[in-house]
């Protein structure tokens, strides 16, 4: 049907259909483009994990109050693990995770080092491991030293 | 009617270009960001032993309240925005320091304590 240049009432009719609808679809545009922005923003500052993991876990390897033998004279070794110094309490005194913070994310892990066991820290729980990591160490046991791995495994918790 | 159409392109232009720039301006990125920085240097320093400063930043602080404790750091925007980071220290450490409308931070460790200090003005 030819409508009327003029103007009339198909033309009025046709202008009341269309411009609810297309109204309504550019603010579902609006909200979509919204949230790919903020998507978009959060995927810039975000720091991956594994750095995050990693700048934790440079302690267990080099901080004497974790598990670095330091010798008669206080010289700090990194990268050599005292045997000894390998404990619970010691891991819990290195990284203590209060837990129950509320809305804080933080990260739990679990250190293995073979033929001395593991250790957890305290909010760790099996089964929910993102990734590892693994570094070379040395462990001082007595007075011999033994190149081992160290597996470090890495939990993120809110 | 034209008109019409052409005032609602342009109403929804400005809208979605004003949506881009307050995305790209906010205070949000800024204040976000720095509590990481600061978390992540806090956590390396643990790492590394010796003493050692780091200066922040490339960007003017002066807008900033940056507050350093035990446990935490806070950051504070100018528009009342508020970021708080946890990081997890051994035992023995002191965390502690402010800076308040000062354009450069830095932190620094010495022995067991990690000191926040604001530079310039």
């Amino acid at each position: 049907m030819r409508m009327n240049k003029n103007g009339g009432v198909f033309d009025i009719t046709q202008k009341i259909v269309f411009w609810p609808i297309a109204i309504f679809i550019i603010i579902i545009i609006l909200f979509a483009v919204s949230g790919m922005l903020f998507g978009y923003r959060n995927s810039l500052v975000e720091i991956p994990v594994q750095l995050k993991a990693e700048a934790v876990a440079i302690r267990f390897l080099n901080a004497p109050e974790c598990f670095t033998y330091v010798d008669e004279e206080g010289i700090i070794n990194p990268g050599v693990i005292e045997a000894s110094k390998f404990t619970q309490d010691q891991m819990y005194d290195c990284y203590h995770t209060p837990g129950g913070t509320e809305g804080a994310k933080w990260l739990n892990f679990k250190i293995e080092i073979e033929g001395y066991g593991e250790l957890k820290t305290e909010e760790f729980y099996e089964g929910s491991i993102i990734f590892p990591l693994y570094k070379n160490v040395l462990v001082k046991d007595g007075d011999n030293f033994f190149g081992k791995r160290m597996i470090i495994y890495v939990q993120e918790k809110i | 009617m034209l008109i019409g159409e052409l005032l609602l392109i342009g109403l929804v232009a400005t809208m979605i270009f004003k949506l881009a720039g307050d995305y790209s301006n906010s205070e949000e990125i800024i204040v976000e960001k720095l509590a990481d920085d600061i978390t992540l240097t806090v956590n390396t320093f643990i790492g590394v032993p010796g003493d050692k400063t780091v200066s922040f930043y490339w960007l003017d602080l002066s807008k900033y309240e940056i507050l350093l404790v035990k446990d935490r750091v806070i950051v504070r925007g100018e528009e009342g925005l508020e970021v708080t980071k946890y990081f997890y220290v051994p035992s023995n450490y002191d965390l502690t320091g402010q800076s308040k409308n000062l354009r450069d931070v830095s932190l620094k460790k010495t022995g067991k304590k990690i000191e926040l200090k604001g530079v310039g003005s």
